[in-house]
């Protein structure tokens, strides 16, 4: 049984450790680094409560070896705050529109809502739906996450629109994650 | 809480955030699972992998020398009888030798390990004899004489009866124009939250165990733990974490005892988290339910007799299927007056997964059958759906089946106006046939009414502690928030009395040291129950404050009111299933849905979707919203694509791929729609919603479906197979 | 999940080597089937090696005649390249269809062809565009059609020592089509219950050629012979015209299936639905032919 010494940049801080083949993403981010905001809801890949941000991607942790994820880049729900605390207009947007309910599916629609406003800033409530596809909730119906996705990418452009270089600025501004 | 949310004065049905967003959306909300301690030992459980088996030996021996395994135990190691249960004690948390196992997933032996891996290793060491015995899967079979019996202390399968008679059946037929008979089926359903059962267990330095986990109600966990462990209730400390969605399946026992049992034994701290899968399997479901409604109307479209039969599949073990089946027969009319009706009900055991409370707890299988049969009478009576609905529902001043009359709080005829009035809008008619070519669109409507609270003369009670110094307040209740949002409604009500800003307000962590017993998050009662202590403690306490005056010392605070608030009396039926209240409120629902059947695969693609529910009053409209549009989804799984089949008891899959849970694109838009018609009884009338949303969805998509390509499904899922051999193309 | 050793491959050369060393090795790259598997106890290897860092299997080029795609090839990929949905638009439409985005981006064409399901959503497009495949091992190279790829449920015909190197598909002159449908219990994250794809070359007004394949209806995903051979040479206009009428004109796919129940439906309904679902992309297929033309 081969052991992996693997180091992975999580949330900007380079963190190494020693795995076993068997471990998963998933458990090195939640039992070794105790990274508890990455859900476990079935470790098989059909629920998206583990889902992070994997080389620029959305993508279900507990189907990510951690021995594969030597060397990469990793955003966990932990990281997506500002230095002071400063939410990111995802996190504001899914607290203003009722998004969240018993919240355990909302780390993970974060972080997939993350990527999707990275790579197509302007979805339609259809490419939201796609996007979040792969993220159950069994609490919300999903009309208010889609609807905070909706206002989370206005609210994204608008302050892109108004400052263009990103930076906070005081209250209400966020910070925005390259 | 900061001033960076919106500042609303007039909080009561204001859209103020909840007050747990921030650290849900930050991943800071702590759930049993993401507790460690140190020395933390980590539980499991062996399960039997058979449906019906007496248990001829158990041998640890193996487990227990494993390296890391710190114990290793069985029901053997248990106190005498060692069970627990809702309605009574008949199940044990694990097997005894000589004894049985009765369902697949029971559990059998549980180990406390130093690492996962070992507790792994060790569930595999532990050898057990298994004499198989027949299996007991059909309710049918299950009541045949010389049937093999799921528990030997009974004289038969046949957990509970209940019988009701309310008018002259036989002239209520003798007085219709159209008589329609059919027979309803509905499945095992799992409620497939997204948080597995977890928690974690530990003994305090006064000797008391701890245990922290997610459940729907701690003071009955703590009495069942101390009935199955044979130690003193006060000797349990429950604190419960952040829930990750419960919809009744946290209100069984599912870690608990075992935790306790663990931390007892071995004298460290112990977690337990289920897989996915000893989820599916151990945890508790929704009742399968097999109907026959003989119904008679006049040609005016009035319901003049039902004859009813219902028959639940209790599986297992009792859990609340007491209840359960009084519940059923209670709602038995769905949402409408009928003068004459007779039910017979009765609840039976099988070797099944245990069915017990899944949101909606008996009233969603029955409504089911009513609105078919509602829907069917419109079309063979040649009268608009919503008409013939308009002329049955019942109103103030109507008399249930259960001799109720109903003396106000009733929002049926409110919302089947609201919800075909916003349909109407977004040109969304029921029973109008659209199909064009390829595309066969369908529009149906359905109505539910759920009851509120424990009911059938349950004292319904819960208690409320509020702190207030000038500036801020504490509320102390035992309420668990399964994610509904209870714990804002609280700060909201607190906050409005106090004329506090909501950010003011805080819930104090939920500790059975510290917090009164509320009862449970379930039969949609927490609104209106805790929310009436909440709200009398606060006008204690506003009251207190004025009395003191603005200079009162420092000494004088913090103001306190305790109240126990009781909701107004109800009594159980008698042996005619006659009772003048049975509940004390009802919510009152009514859906429109429209889909698209393709005509050569079944395939159904919900559209568009209108739910109007009367909530009473929405202390938080937000949340109420959300309580529509997700009971609504919940109930689209259960109609088109949930099911949790058996052959011969064992379970066909238990992953989440294979139990079709609807995903963003299976949902259509919701348009929820609020009716608030107050409640006689309820905090600043506000009474509950949460069951009620799924209560009108089955019967709304069969009706769609009929619309669309003209036939009716009688059985959930209407599965696409289903619907094509309905059209006669299977 | 079970014990095993786990090596990652540095390059083609690395893995070819440790391959041969240890013949019994299972390859692992996007791990979406890979980690349930192993962690159902249903899939028991010793010996793993990770291949995600093995550039030289990752690509897409269009050849003369050829259009290739290295195994690493992601479904995303696939799923929004350009080229692939231009010139092989049922498996652009297939690889959209699997699972959900966050899979896509990690599941590769290489893994689903290897862990060889009969509902894989690859196979059929892959099948009805002719895919040859080209397999490598340290001794050699060897090029196979998809057919004799797949043998039998979770059975390929991969020797000991060999990997997946390359997909190939042939690049007819046009006008061609093709298109993808899978029929699920769910829109996303279902396996499906059925799925169709079709290949059409069109020439003066009549089908030159074609090829239809169904899965999920059979051990292994299947050819519809009888069918192809019953519109080949067809013209399209008449095949047009029955395809806008309902019914079950190519009723004879049925001949070429053999579907099972299982947990997501009936072989009886896996029969009911197979015709429809082809004559629905035989539709689609000449419908993109003519816009191609």
């Amino acid at each position: 049984m081969t052991l992996h010494a693997i180091s992975i940049k999580v949330n900007g801080q380079f963190r190494a450790a020693t795995v076993t083949s068997q471990m998963t993403l998933l458990q090195f981010l939640r039992e070794i680094l105790r990274l508890t905001g990455v859900k476990d809801g079935c470790a098989e890949g059909d629920c998206g409560a583990c889902t992070v941000i994997f080389n620029g991607r959305a993508v279900k942790s507990c189907l990510v070896l951690a021995a594969q994820a030597d060397g990469a880049e990793v955003l966990t729900i932990e990281g997506l705050n500002g230095p002071d605390g400063e939410l990111h207009p995802i996190q504001k947007a899914f607290m203003e529109m009722g998004a969240v309910q018993c919240g355990y599916c909302t780390p993970g629609m974060i972080m997939t809502a993350k990527a999707l406003l990275d790579a197509n800033p302007r979805p339609t409530r259809g490419e939201i739906r796609v996007a979040i596809s792969g993220n159950l909730c069994r609490c919300t119906g999903y009309s208010k996450i889609v609807s905070a996705i909706e206002l989370a990418a206005l609210r994204i452009a608008s302050l892109k629109a108004e400052d263009g270089s990103w930076e906070i600025l005081g209250k209400g501004k966020c910070i925005h994650h390259e | 809480m900061s001033s960076e949310y919106p500042q609303v004065n007039d909080l009561i049905g204001s859209r103020s955030i909840r007050i747990d967003a921030r650290e849900k959306v930050t991943g800071q909300a702590q759930y049993p699972a993401d507790l460690f301690m140190p020395g933390m030992l980590y539980g499991r459980v062996l399960r039997s992998p058979h449906p019906h088996a007496r248990i001829l030996s158990i041998d640890l021996s193996e487990a227990r020398a494993l390296p890391g395994v710190v114990a290793a135990l069985c029901g053997d190691d248990l106190p005498e009888p060692g069970l627990y249960g809702l309605n009574f004690p008949d199940q044990s948390p694990l097997a005894r030798t000589g004894g049985k196992v009765r369902y697949v997933g029971d559990g059998v032996a549980t180990v406390a390990a130093q690492t996962p891996q070992a507790a792994e290793a060790a569930l595999n060491l532990i050898r057990v004899e298994y004499e198989v015995l027949p299996v007991v899967s059909d309710m049918r079979a299950a009541q045949s004489p010389g049937a093999p019996l799921v528990h030997e202390n009974r004289p038969d399968n046949i957990l509970h009866k209940a019988e009701l008679h309310h008018g002259d059946i036989q002239a209520g037929f003798a007085g219709a124009d159209l008589i329609i008979e059919g027979t309803y089926v509905t499945p095992l359903v799992d409620h497939a939250v997204l948080q597995p059962e977890a928690g974690l267990a530990y003994i305090g330095d006064d000797g008391r165990v701890n245990l922290w986990v997610a459940t729907q109600w701690a003071d009955e966990d703590r009495r069942q733990i101390a009935e199955a462990l044979d130690i003193p209730k006060e000797r349990i400390r429950e604190v419960i974490t952040a829930i990750g969605g419960a919809f009744g399946r946290r209100e069984d026992i599912s870690v608990q005892i075992i935790l306790c049992f663990l931390a007892i034994k071995t004298g460290r701290p112990v977690k337990f988290v289920y897989s996915r899968t000893e989820s599916m399997l151990a945890s508790t479901k929704r009742h399968p339910f097999e109907m026959r409604y003989r119904t008679g109307a006049t040609r005016e479209g009035k319901l003049t007799a039902m004859e009813i039969e219902l028959l639940a599949n209790v599986g297992a073990y009792a859990s609340t299927s007491l209840v359960v089946l009084n519940t059923a027969v209670t709602l038995a009319t769905g949402a409408y007056e009928v003068p004459n009706v007779s039910v017979e009900a009765k609840a039976v055991h099988t070797n099944a997964s245990v069915t017990g409370a899944f949101r909606g707890f008996g009233s969603n299988q029955p409504n089911f059958s009513v609105e078919m049969v509602m829907s069917k009478l419109a079309d063979a009576l040649g009268m608009d759906p919503v008409e013939l609905r308009r002329r049955n529902i019942l109103r103030t001043g109507s008399e249930m089946h259960t001799g109720e009359v109903l003396k106000g709080g009733v929002g049926g005829i409110q919302s089947l106006e609201a919800a075909t009035a916003r349909a109407e809008e977004l040109g969304l008619r029921p029973g109008r046939h659209r199909s064009s070519g390829r595309r066969r669109i369908g529009v149906g409507l359905a109505c539910g009414c759920k009851n509120i609270g424990y009911s059938l003369g349950w004292d319904d009670h819960a208690g409320a502690i509020v702190e207030a110094w000038p500036d801020r307040a504490v509320v102390k209740i035992g309420a668990c928030d399964v994610g509904q949002g209870s714990n804002t409604v609280w700060a909201q009500i607190a906050a409005s009395t106090l004329k506090l800003p909501l950010g003011s307000v805080s819930i104090a962590r939920n500790d059975s040291d510290v917090v009164p017993d509320a009862g449970s998050s379930s039969a949609s009662r927490q609104t209106f129950v805790s929310g009436n202590a909440v709200l009398q403690a606060s006008l204690e306490v506003a009251e207190k404050l004025r009395a003191l005056g603005p200079n009162a010392p420092d000494s004088a605070f913090p103001v306190i009111a305790e109240v126990t608030y009781h909701a107004p009396k109800t009594f159980p039926f008698d042996s005619n299933g006659q009772t003048a209240r049975p509940s004390f409120g009802y919510g009152f629902g009514c859906q429109v849905v429209e889909l698209e059947v393709d005509p050569d695969t079944g395939d159904v693609r919900v559209l568009r979707v209108v739910a109007a529910h009367d909530v009473g009053r929405a202390i938080n409209m937000t949340n109420v919203e959300g309580q529509i549009e997700g009971g609504y989804l919940m109930s689209q799984g259960y109609s088109l694509t949930e099911d949790y089949p058996l052959k011969d008891g064992r379970p066909r899959a238990t992953t989440l791929a294979a139990y079709m849970v609807p995903t963003a694109l299976d949902a259509p838009e919701i348009v929820p729609v609020v009716v608030e018609e107050p409640d006689l009884h309820g905090p600043l009338g506000a009474k509950g919603v949460g069951e009620m949303t799924m209560l009108p969805t089955p019967g709304a998509i069969g009706a769609a479906i009929h619309d669309a390509v003209g036939v009716w499904i009688d059985e959930l899922p209407m599965s696409p197979e289903r619907i094509l051999r309905a059209m006669g193309k299977l | 999940m079970s014990e095993f050793d786990l090596i990652i491959a540095r390059d083609l050369r690395h893995l070819l080597e440790s391959l041969a060393e240890r013949p019994d090795s299972r390859i692992v790259a996007g791990a979406t089937d890979f980690i349930p598997l192993v962690g159902a106890g249903k899939w028991k290897p010793r010996r793993v090696i990770d291949i995600t860092r093995v550039q030289e299997l990752h690509f897409i080029r269009r050849m003369p005649g050829w259009l290739c795609l290295g195994p690493l090839t992601t479904h995303d990929e696939a799923a929004e390249s350009p080229c692939i949905k231009r010139i092989a638009t049922a498996l652009a439409e297939a690889c959209a269809s699997v699972a959900d985005p966050l899979i896509r981006g990690r599941a590769t064409l290489g893994g689903n062809l290897c862990t060889a399901s009969p509902a894989a959503d690859s196979v059929p497009a892959m099948l009805a565009l002719g895919a040859e495949l080209r397999l490598a091992s340290l001794d050699g190279e060897r090029r196979l059609p998809l057919e004799k790829f797949l043998i039998g449920p979770g059975k390929t015909a991969l020797l000991p020592g060999e990997v997946l190197a390359e997909i190939c598909l042939p690049v007819s002159p046009g006008p061609v089509g093709s298109g993808f449908f899978k029929l699920g219990r769910r829109r996303a994250m279902a396996i499906s219950v059925a799925n169709a794809a079709a290949w059409i070359r069109v020439d003066a007004g009549t089908i030159f050629d074609i090829r239809l394949a169904l899965g999920s209806v059979a051990p292994t995903v299947v050819r519809c012979r009888k069918a192809e051979a019953a519109l080949r040479g067809r013209r399209v206009i008449d095949i047009e015209a029955r395809a806008s009428e309902d019914g079950d004109w190519l009723g004879v796919v049925r001949d070429d299936i053999s579907p099972i129940d299982d947990v997501r439906a009936s072989g009886a309904y896996r029969r009911r639905v197979a015709a429809p679902l082809v004559q629905r992309m035989v539709a689609k297929a000449l419908e993109r032919a003519e816009i191609y033309r």
